[in-house]
């Protein structure tokens, strides 16, 4: 049996063509590689009224499938006016909503799937009457929330608040696989023979969420398979820490500019010091004129910036930018310390003029 | 600047008062008191203390400060040194030119950060850097909040792996508690004897269980079969939802209705056509009779007339009667020879005929009688008398004679043709009117009929919309669909009974169970049928029986499942909180990691700061390099020659000048002229950059010029008098040589000389 494995689609009414269009490569995905079912592990949709807006789009597109689809509901599809009515929505024929709280069990394939729509709390779950795995069976589980053994050191994220569960409720009701939704970053870990896998999302849906996006493409026979499937209509966010010369120059190297695509997210973050911040808007304002109709989206913004007129011409400051400019690092961890050392210098000696005068 | 000097009890100097210019010459020879003077202003303007070595010099040379007095008057606000930057910048001796100032003094630092740093000194900035970047002190704020943040760090890395612990402790209780129970059984050989007993019988009631569960599950599975089917079957009758049964009724009704008048009019219709009939066959017969007369008359009229010529001409009477012999034949009376007889039966009653046979028979008696009037009257009685006989004495003749005979048959034969033309024309009336009845009847039979045919149309349509043969079989399809619908409700309480039961609310999950159950009887090869309830009662007695029996041991391994029950229930109670825990532990882990992470890139960057603002210090020196710059900034048109000054370190000795051939050498390797000079240069940039540039100093110079020539004096006056023109300073000089003070007063216009 082969399953496409998909999360955190989060089709919204905000980035409509964006969205489908990564729904249009999850279907394309799921053609071709001739997939017996395609799992929508949680968060197909930003908010329950997208849900409302956008199911018609979502059933046009998966219409055009010949196997079956299981869609989960995951927070967002439940955020909103309305969102206990889910269960009566028209995702298409061939859709089975998984709905059923706290949790579902059903066999397609001849695979049996426990699907755990998200819930707040799963402090019960010893107590499930969830039947013992037919003998012979491969049993799947479909959930949508935080396994709490994987979190560690994952990054920033908000979704790790909520939906939280133990791993042993995977491995207590006998799954082979685990579908996961709810963390955006991908990520996989084996439990005795439990494989907990989150695909990641498959769009970029917001900042930070850095990485290639896309699918599992899972085969399960006498032996469980995974392999990531990327999908390049996606995207990718990039996140670049510039630091500002003191007369506002605002330095993108033509190459990396290059590598970027028509779908990727690009955010610059503007460090340091400089003597007028005039300088540095009318600089992110040329970068963003430039470069916004070419990705799909352009953040440019200098939150940290400090301000320090008429620093450049200081005897001081020239001596200790000369002196520091010979320091320069290979490496990134050192070209960190660099960068953060310049600040830190300048605003030193913005600090101690600035005391003079006092 | 100074005005005046008073100076009292100091050295040779009693009661002096000395006024002073902006430029002030001391002229004077040898043992004058120049150098005394100089001690003076020093004295005047720094104070010197006891404690260093200036002021214990100065005490030991003039004695006490009490006996020795020195006051100036300044044009503006009065000006002090510290003694040491007074003697190292703004006094310039003799010896000083050589140039050996103390290094480290304050001056000194203020001079370098004048020259290199803006004015601001590097140092501390280097040091604070450096206090930043040692994270062992953590005496600064920035360090506390880091070893702070490591410390809670390490607390919640230890509160983690606590919960850790505990989960992965209670997993394993967990696991040792199922364990246990079948330990635990083991134990005791007797309640394991005895539990072995109750096995056996359980297991027999087990089997009898799973019988009741094969048959509660094959009934799950019809109960489920069976909503299915209903569903389809109902979604098969939709059609009969709505009753339209009254809809039908009121059809079936004005149909009914129509057909009953259809059948009054019909009846009608019938009766006016057998009236109708009735009324022509009267007619018919009306007309018959009366062209059967009419045929008579027309047929006999012209034998009639000749009848009439006979009873006046006797001899044409047998040719007469042959002619009328088929008359008379057919009026029912033979005429034989000269007699005639009557027929009886087949007498015609009516007039014609009869006329015609009286006729006869008077026209044959007449041929036979001859003409006898008795005769005659008597044979005309009898033919009244046989009239009267025949016709049951309707018709009554009066003649007497065969003539008025003859004239009153005309007369009735007459009256006859009368009473049949208009019998028929009453016949042929009534007839129309009954031919009229006849149309209307059928006209009206005919639209009840119609009517009658659009309402069994109409109930055709009906029949075909609820597709039904009939009204009876739309009631027996609604009926059905009632059924179902009570079936459906039905099947729902008992699913839903099934549902709550199975603790499964799901139908698909709920056959899945059913399935699998059964699929798990069938592999027990759990026969369909069991016991009788009796059968089964009697068995769960005897482990009841066999139960009581052993109480008391039961009682103690219970208790032991009670305790292994609790440890469990405390197991999972103690799992439910754990993930949230954890979650939130690794978030605020997560987070002071970003913290720590920040703060180590500081304390890198602090370092580095620190290295770089060292690099400041060290290069000092090096840097000093930019006196020379200044002395060429400064003085370049006057000694050009040493525009590549370096100062290696602020000593004589370690001045390094370019000279003409680029060759670079010490200051000391100099020509004595050029090196005063440039030494001169050197202490005026001195005095210059270590202090306010904006302040106008006082500089003081003892002998400067002594051992130069004249060309060298020269130059070194134009360098001085630049200074002077551009920082506008106080300048006093002393001088024993008659000369320096012409080329003095040549040089500084209004130059105030004292000769000592």
């Amino acid at each position: 049996m082969k399953m496409i494995h998909c999360a955190d689609l989060h089709l919204s009414e905000d980035e409509k063509e964006y969205a489908l269009s990564v729904l249009d490569a999850i279907v394309a995905v799921t053609v071709e590689e001739k997939a017996d079912l395609l799992v929508f592990a949680g968060d197909v949709f930003n908010t329950f009224h997208d849900v409302e807006i956008l199911s018609g789009e979502f059933r046009k597109r998966v219409g055009t499938l010949t196997c079956d689809v299981l869609v989960l509901p995951g927070n967002h599809d439940l955020q909103g006016i309305g969102a206990n009515k889910i269960d009566r929505v028209d995702f298409g024929n061939q859709v089975i909503a998984l709905t059923q709280q706290p949790f579902q069990l059903i066999e397609r394939c001849g695979v049996e799937f426990l699907a755990i729509p998200f819930q707040r709390s799963l402090k019960d779950y010893v107590n499930w009457p969830v039947p013992p795995k037919a003998p012979g069976k491969r049993r799947v589980a479909i959930a949508h929330g935080t396994v709490a053994d994987m979190a560690i050191y994952t990054g920033g994220s908000d979704e790790v608040e909520d939906g939280a569960m133990d791993s042993n409720i995977f491995t207590r009701f006998q799954a082979d696989y685990v579908a996961m939704g709810h963390i955006h970053g991908r990520r996989f870990q084996s439990f005795g023979s439990t494989l907990i896998h989150y695909p990641g999302s498959a769009r970029v849906w917001r900042q930070h969420e850095d990485g290639p996006r896309g699918v599992n493409l899972v085969t399960i026979d006498d032996r469980v398979a995974v392999e990531f499937r990327e999908l390049k209509s996606s995207g990718q966010y990039y996140h670049y820490a510039i630091p500002v010369s003191l007369d506002g120059k605002i330095d993108i190297a033509p190459a990396v500019a290059e590598g970027w695509g028509i779908k990727d997210w690009v955010s610059i973050e503007c460090l340091g010091i400089v003597e007028d911040q005039g300088l540095v808007v009318q600089a992110e304002e040329a970068l963003r004129k430039q470069y916004k109709s070419r990705v799909r989206k352009f953040n440019i913004d200098h939150p940290g910036l400090s301000i320090a007129a008429g620093i450049a011409a200081h005897p001081l400051a020239e001596k200790f930018l000369e002196i520091w400019k010979g320091k320069e690092p290979v490496d990134p961890k050192g070209r960190e310390i660099w960068l953060k050392a310049r600040e830190l210098g300048l605003i030193a000696i913005k600090e101690e003029l600035e005391s003079r005068h006092d | 600047m100074i005005k005046k000097i008073n100076i009292d009890k100091f050295g040779k100097f009693s009661r002096k008062e000395i006024s002073l210019g902006p430029v002030t010459v001391f002229h004077g020879k040898n043992e004058a008191g120049k150098t005394t003077l100089f001690d003076a202003i020093f004295y005047a303007l720094c104070a010197p203390g006891k404690a260093n070595v200036e002021g214990k010099n100065l005490h030991a040379r003039y004695g006490d400060a009490p006996e020795c007095k020195v006051v100036l008057e300044f044009l503006a606000q009065p000006r002090h040194y510290d003694p040491r930057s007074f003697l190292d910048l703004y006094a310039i001796r003799e010896s000083d030119i050589r140039f050996e100032p103390v290094q480290g003094s304050d001056w000194m630092q203020a001079l370098k950060n004048n020259l290199f740093s803006g004015g601001i000194d590097p140092e501390p900035m280097r040091r604070k850097f450096m206090q930043r970047a040692d994270d062992k002190k953590g005496s600064f704020k920035h360090n506390k909040v880091l070893h702070n943040t490591l410390k809670w760090r390490d607390q919640l890395a230890d509160e983690l792996a606590g919960f850790i612990a505990k989960k992965t402790a209670l997993l394993s209780d967990e696991a040792t508690a199922h364990q246990s129970e079948g330990r635990s059984q083991e134990l005791d050989e007797q309640i394991k004897v005895s539990i072995g007993t109750i096995d056996r019988l359980k297991e027999e009631l087990g089997l009898q269980d799973n019988i009741v569960e094969r048959k509660n599950n094959n009934m799950i599975m019809q109960e489920i079969d069976a909503a299915e089917s209903i569903d389809r079957q109902i979604s098969g009758l939709e059609l009969y939802q709505v009753n339209a049964v009254a809809e039908i009724d009121a059809i079936e009704q004005t149909i009914k209705n129509i057909g009953d008048d259809v059948q009054r009019k019909t009846a009608a219709a019938s009766v006016a056509q057998d009236e109708w009939r009735r009324a022509k066959t009267a007619m018919d017969r009306s007309e018959d009779d009366r062209r059967h007369f009419s045929n008579f008359l027309s047929i006999s009229g012209a034998n009639i007339s000749k009848i009439k010529d006979f009873l006046i001409r006797q001899s044409q009477i047998r040719k007469i009667i042959w002619d009328l012999r088929l008359i008379g034949a057919a009026a029912g009376c033979i005429v034989i020879g000269g007699g005639a007889c009557f027929l009886t039966k087949s007498f015609i009653p009516e007039l014609t005929g009869m006329v015609i046979a009286v006729i006869l028979m008077a026209l044959a008696r007449k041929l036979t009688t001859g003409g006898d009037a008795e005769t005659e009257r008597k044979f005309i009685e009898e033919i009244r008398s046989e009239v009267a006989v025949r016709t049951g004495a309707s018709i009554t003749l009066v003649s007497t004679t065969l003539e008025s005979l003859q004239a009153e048959i005309y007369q009735k034969i007459d009256l006859e043709n009368d009473v049949r033309g208009r019998a028929l024309t009453a016949k042929a009336s009534e007839f129309k009117q009954r031919e009229a009845d006849v149309s209307e009847k059928e006209l009206l039979r005919t639209e009840a009929v119609e009517l009658l045919s659009a309402q069994e149309n109409t109930r055709r349509q009906w029949l075909e919309r609820y597709r039904v043969g009939s009204r009876d079989d739309y009631a027996v399809k609604r009926t059905e669909y009632a059924g179902l619908l009570l079936r459906k409700a039905e099947s729902a309480k008992k699913i839903q009974v099934i549902k709550d039961t199975a603790g499964l609310q799901d139908m698909s999950t709920l056959r899945l169970d059913a399935e699998r159950k059964l699929k798990v009887l069938d592999e027990k090869a759990v026969p369909q049928e069991g016991w009788s309830d009796t059968e089964v009662r009697q068995l769960r007695f005897k482990i009841e029986n066999e139960t009581a029996h052993l109480k008391g041991l039961e009682a103690t391994q219970s208790g032991i499942a009670k305790d292994m029950a609790g440890n469990v229930g405390k197991v999972m109670g103690g799992l439910a909180d754990i993930p949230e825990k954890i979650v939130a532990l690794e978030r605020q882990i997560l987070q002071a990691d970003k913290e720590i992470e920040t703060m180590q890139v500081e304390i890198k960057a602090y370092k580095m700061l620190g290295d770089i603002f060292g690099a400041f210090s060290h290069d000092a020196s090096q840097v000093l390099g930019r006196l020379g710059h200044a002395v060429a900034a400064e003085f370049g048109d006057i000694i050009p020659a040493w525009k590549k000054i370096r100062v290696a370190d602020l000593k004589q000795g370690s001045i390094l000048v370019d000279d003409a051939a680029g060759a670079l050498r010490t200051a000391e390797k100099l020509s004595t002229g050029a090196r005063e000079a440039f030494i001169l240069g050197i202490r005026l940039i001195l005095a210059l950059r270590s202090g306010d540039a904006s302040q106008k100093h006082i500089l003081v110079l003892d002998e400067p010029f002594r051992s130069l020539d004249p060309d060298k004096e020269m130059a070194m006056i134009s360098l001085l008098k630049k200074f002077i023109d551009d920082h506008g300073w106080q300048l006093i000089i002393f001088t024993f040589d008659e000369r320096t003070v012409k080329n003095l007063t040549s040089a500084f216009a209004g130059a105030v000389v004292n000769y000592l």
